[in-house]
């Protein structure tokens, strides 16, 4: 009896899938239009331009909105501004307005949206998490930190209806593509106040000046853009239709890719041998860089504050090894400590300024040496002495890269460092105290130069809870930061650069690469390591179906 | 009875006041604030704090909680920033409902029947049949079990969509997966528990009274042996009906599940006394209902007391 | 012979005998006691037997295993990685070229240890509330229960990590940890039970011959309800071994490179599809585990079960 009640419920079953899979196919070849389907791994917590932090937002953003300038595979494109022009010292910039600027209601988009939208994000009453990122101009920073309280003091005014203007603190080299980002998108005085605290909350409570429109948001379950009407430039839109699900597991979304539901997918680690061997895989930067940070004041364990033993451990670690077993091989051993895809003058930063400070493999007889050093310093002499414990993520992952630097150090150097893992704001409580020996980090830069990763280390600065002080690396980011020719400045970022790797609380491990995989008929599609990613704006599906 | 579920009810509404204390302290021990991340910087933390009146005395904050909470206001999510608690479980509690009624169900008939067939055939191959089943349900956790299903009837079959949440199809393997471990706790107790009943008095009466096994079995064995399946289908139900992070998270469904995860992970205050006043009351009211079944099912226990 | 004299009662023919714990419950038998009996009665039964006896084999196999194989369980090594089971490696190899069979062995004292000692701390203190919440009813219950309502709702996570900081990483706080949340529904299943129980002919009868409560409710009315407790016992142990591996990654519980078949497989279900073995291995050794456990687990109901004594 249970046997033939088994076999009933899987017919049941089998009848039931057939008529959803016909239901499926039905649905799919009424769409004509050009429609690009992907996944994102969690829900947009925030699609107002001057709260929104997190990387699905700023695509999003990206499609939806448009500031001053729109940059598109790392060029700078006019986008709401048709011109612009900066004063000599490089402090004034001013911004003329296209005329053909719509909001999606039909309302000019003004320089007053502009003025409004950049004034909101350093209002402290807005409480912006980006709001750092308004620090370059005039004022800024005080009218954030409540120090003056009017914002007419604020160096940003729109002089007309179309033109704009930027007083900026010192010069700072890429301010043209810090305009594309999401927290100086222009925003509507009247619509922000009509919505409160909900403004932006769904998609009728919220007007769009970008290539798309957010027409349903289906919250945790998925984004409908379609094609903005108003938009300037129209033409150039190949797509009518994107469509952007929420799902969380890779496998899952790799499952709906191989399954015809999505278009582009990101390859879960497991799978991506084959599929580069099928020539399918293609690797991307996503900017953000993974290192050993070093806590140079903890009591009781002077061997962190010793360079020579920073570099014992940074030479003994076989980066080349350790991606290729916990990251399939996908991503960069980190051999310097400048992204190898930031800008320099002309050409990449690494490229004008080649360096190799730690070698891809491990080189265990430089480490022993280091070490050697290391110990004599600290009067220690045996490596046993050593303690100290690695903090790092609470994933089955993060467990898996912290055992291969913990048996990497076992070998190569006979020390037993141990494992410490914590949820994720547990962990950056305890680097925000300072109470752990050596942490596993990582950074993602906020724009296309060196410095949004050279100035982490600077004594004082808000992110440096190393304890690391050094006056030399402080004078020469100060220097970078204030001048006005480019060169000196790159030249001044290398010597700091070389001098972190030298005595700095940081190793660097790796730079990590995305693997992802895609229809032929997808075209036009960017992946960024900075800003926007992937970048779809572009993009055209012809062929699909 | 009218006295007792009375009665009752300002106990369950005690209840929920000091669960929601006890989490609105708790949840500030936990180390980290809302507004922790890797870019931000002291001052603009305070700003933070301040817009959403974290600067003040934790009791002046308690006082305001409560104070919204009966008027039924949760309050906005600090992660996402523009909504407000009500607003996400209004939208994502229908989801997980539907999932969860599903699951029920299915776990409650398939689990009672399995343990009745096992205990009527006790030791025999329908007993070990069920066992074995009910044996791999719970030594196979749902996130074994989803991305299974999802291969084999997705990826090899095409039978079904691997994926989110739009129509019947889409509902058959969450609603498995979701179940399993369940049918299996409900197929081991309610073998056990009529293993336990068959040798009660009351049935040895009823078998010297000449009834046919039959009725032994359904009038007697299967209505006394039932209650710790009704025990467990309390709590059971609270779950699932609340939502479940794993089996969403793989079937990608926009369910309350995650938010009780990320809330925590994120330290959205809010969030996380939201969910919890929210599957508290759902917890209360189900075991409240249980305890009530239980003088249905056996007139003897008399829970309103002495 | 009552009947026969029935409305002549008199005084005279009752004697107040007093309370006599020996003679309540003689045992008018050849004297064995209860446990040597259960032990007797458990080893006639095979299935119950084998159970036990994989138990026990799997318990020495996580003394020995390790030390069986050449290859230490924490040692990688790139060139061997993801290497499907072989004569050189027993398991297979995982993603960091580290030897399977010395990992599933180690993982099993993890597993094993916390599996049992959480299982049956979780019994023991479930038997203990449950029982005095349903005995007593009344006030009683409903404050027991109330209680365990708000434990079970305040969200698991937040206790988790407060743990965390208080008590650090291990094995103890990984215990406590899931023992915490772990009675709560043992104790419902209990307290159920014995409202039912208590309201039948036998615990009166008990009463009447002055048993003790704790009498009553250890003597009486558990045992009545053994199965269930048996059952509910086994069938939280997986969830014991699956939440270990939880637990370990948000840190609280045992240290890396130790690992547990709950952690072993959690990593192979990420990966299931394209290396199996890491995913088939530990799941197989959970679940004839649980097998085993079940088949014991009946096997005491019945070996411990008073009515079935002979």
């Amino acid at each position: 009896m249970l046997r033939k009640s088994v076999s009933f419920a899987l017919v049941l079953l089998l009848v039931l899938g057939m008529v959803a899979g016909c239901g499926q196919t039905g649905q799919q070849q009424q769409t004509k239009e050009k429609e690009l389907v992907f996944a994102i791994g969690s829900e947009v917590p925030s699609l107002d331009p001057q709260k929104a932090t997190d990387t699905y937002a700023i695509m999003v953003g990206n499609a939806i909105f448009e500031g001053l300038v729109r940059v598109h595979d790392g060029k700078v494109e006019k986008g709401m501004a048709k011109d612009w022009k900066v004063s000599d010292d490089q402090k004034t910039w001013t911004f003329y307005l296209r005329e053909d600027a719509k909001w999606s209601d039909g309302k000019p988009v003004t320089a007053y949206d502009f003025e409004y939208a950049f004034k909101r994000l350093l209002d402290p009453k807005t409480a912006s998490e980006y709001a750092y990122q308004g620090y370059y101009i005039v004022n800024g920073e005080k009218f954030n930190k409540g120090e003056i309280t009017d914002p007419s003091q604020v160096g940003v005014k729109a002089l007309d209806d179309k033109t704009l203007e930027i007083k900026l603190e010192n010069p700072v080299k890429y301010f043209e593509s810090l305009m594309n980002f999401i927290s100086f998108m222009p925003v509507r005085k009247d619509i922000v106040e009509q919505y409160g605290q909900e403004f932006a909350a769904d998609a009728d409570k919220m007007v769009y000046n970008g290539p798309f429109i957010l027409k349903e948001w289906k919250h945790e379950q998925e984004l409908i853009l379609e094609k903005n009407p108003n938009y300037w430039n129209k033409d150039a839109i190949k797509l009518d239709r994107v469509r952007i699900l929420v799902v969380t597991e890779t496998n899952t979304a790799y499952q709906m890719y191989e399954n015809g539901e999505l278009d582009f997918v990101g390859i879960p680690p497991d799978f991506v041998e084959q599929l580069k061997a099928e020539g399918k895989a293609e690797f991307y930067y996503d900017g953000a860089e993974f290192y050993l940070q070093f806590n140079v004041k903890r009591p009781g364990k002077p061997w962190l504050a010793n360079e020579n033993f920073r570099k014992a451990v940074g030479f003994a670690i076989d980066r080349e090894d350790y991606i290729k077993a916990t990251m399939s091989g996908v991503s960069d051993p980190a051999t310097r400590y400048v992204l190898p895809l930031l800008a320099g003058l002309e050409k990449k930063f690494v490229e004008e300024y080649p360096y190799e400070f730690y070698p891809k493999k491990a080189d265990p007889e430089k480490a022993k040496e280091y070490l050697n050093k290391a110990m004599q310093e600290l009067g220690i002499s045996d490596p046993s002495q050593i303690k100290f414990e690695m903090l790092t993520d609470d994933s089955s992952r993060a467990k898996m890269m912290a055992e291969t630097i913990q048996d990497m150090l076992r070998k190569n150097l006979g020390i037993e460092m141990q494992i410490k893992q914590v949820p994720f704001k547990q962990r950056l409580e305890l680097m925000n105290k300072a109470d752990y020996d050596v942490v596993f980090a990582g950074w993602s830069p906020d724009y296309d130069d060196p410095m949004t990763y050279l100035d982490l280390w600077v004594t004082g600065g808000g992110h440096n809870n190393t304890g690391w002080s050094n006056k030399e690396y402080d004078e020469l980011i100060k220097f970078a930061k204030t001048t006005s020719d480019y060169k000196a400045r790159a030249d001044k970022m290398f010597e700091a650069e070389k001098l972190l790797l030298e005595k700095g609380p940081i190793v660097p491990v790796y730079f990590r690469q995305r693997a992802w995989t895609k229809r032929e008929y997808v075209t036009g599609l960017v992946r960024n390591f900075v800003g926007a990613d992937p970048d779809f704006v572009y993009a055209d599906v012809e062929g699909k179906n | 009875m009218g006295r007792y579920i009375l009665n009752r009810l300002v106990v369950s509404l005690i209840t929920a006041w000091v669960l929601v204390t006890i989490v609105f302290f708790l949840v500030r021990l936990l180390p980290g604030d809302p507004f922790t991340s890797e870019k931000i910087t002291p001052e603009i933390k305070q700003n933070m704090m301040r817009y959403y009146g974290f600067d003040k005395p934790l009791h002046i904050q308690y006082i305001r909680y409560i104070s919204n909470l009966l008027k039924g206001d949760l309050g906005y999510s600090l992660r996402y920033q523009n909504r407000t608690v009500n607003e996400v479980i209004r939208q994502a509690f229908p989801y997980s409902a539907d999932l969860g009624i599903r699951a029920v169900i299915f776990a409650s008939i398939v689990g009672i029947t399995l343990g009745i067939i096992a205990a009527l055939n006790r030791n025999k191959s329908l007993d070990y049949i069920s066992m074995f089943i009910a044996i791999v349900g719970i030594s196979v956790p749902s996130f074994v079990i989803g991305p299974l299903l999802q291969y084999v009837f997705s990826i090899k079959l095409k039978l079904l969509p691997v994926a989110q949440w739009k129509g019947f199809a889409y509902t058959i393997m969450p609603t498995f997966a979701l179940s399993l471990g369940s049918i299996a706790l409900m197929a081991r107790l309610m073998r056990a528990s009529m293993l336990d009943v068959v040798n009660q008095d009351y049935i040895k009466t009823a078998k010297s009274k000449g009834l046919s096994p039959t009725q032994i079995v359904w009038k007697h064995q299967i209505r006394n042996a039932i209650l710790p399946v009704v025990t467990v289908l309390g709590p059971v139900t609270a779950t699932l009906l609340t939502g479940t992070f794993v089996v969403e998270q793989i079937f990608a469904i926009p369910g309350l599940g995650k938010f009780y995860i990320i809330g925590i992970q994120n330290l959205d205050y809010s969030m996380v006394l939201g969910m919890t006043v929210f599957y508290g009351l759902f917890l209360i009211a189900a075991n409240f209902i249980v305890d009530i079944i239980y003088g249905i099912i056996d007139p003897r226990i008399r829970i309103a007391g002495k | 012979m009552m009947q026969n004299n029935a409305g002549e009662i008199s005084q005279e023919l009752f004697t107040h005998v007093g309370k006599n714990i020996e003679q309540m419950e003689a045992i008018a038998r050849p004297s064995i006691t209860y446990w040597q009996d259960a032990w007797r009665r458990l080893k006639q039964n095979k299935v119950a037997m084998m159970g036990l006896i994989i138990i026990i084999l799997y318990t020495f196999m996580a003394i020995v295993g390790p030390y069986m194989t050449p290859y230490d369980y924490r040692t990688t090594n790139p060139s061997e990685i993801n290497q499907p089971p072989s004569a050189k490696h027993w398991f297979g190899t995982d993603t960091l070229g580290r030897d399977l069979w010395a990992r599933t062995w180690m993982g099993a004292r993890v597993s094993l240890m916390i599996g049992f000692v959480a299982a049956f701390l979780n019994a023991v203190i479930g038997v203990l509330v449950g029982g005095i919440s349903g005995y007593f009813g009344g006030k009683v219950d409903m404050v027991i229960m109330r209680v365990v309502d708000i434990l079970y709702a305040i969200p698991y996570m937040i206790i988790v990590i407060l743990m965390m900081v208080v008590l650090g990483q291990g094995i103890m706080p990984l215990i406590v940890a899931l023992v915490v949340g772990g009675w709560l529904g043992m104790a419902r299943l209990v307290r159920g039970q014995i409202l039912q129980l208590k309201e039948q002919e036998f615990v009166l009868a008990a009463k009447v011959l002055g048993a003790s409560h704790a009498r009553i409710i250890f003597r009486h009315l558990i045992p009545n309800t053994l199965g269930v407790i048996l059952v509910n016992l086994t069938m939280s142990v997986p969830g014991a071994i699956f939440s270990e591996a939880f637990l370990s990654f948000i840190g609280l519980g045992v240290v890396p490179p130790q690992s547990s078949w709950g952690q072993l497989a959690a990593y192979g279900a990420q990966s299931f599809r394209v290396y199996p073995y890491q995913l088939f291995i530990p799941a197989f050794f959970i679940s004839t585990t649980m097998l085993s456990l079940n088949l014991l687990g009946d096997g005491l109901r019945d070996a411990l079960d008073p009515r079935l004594r002979s």
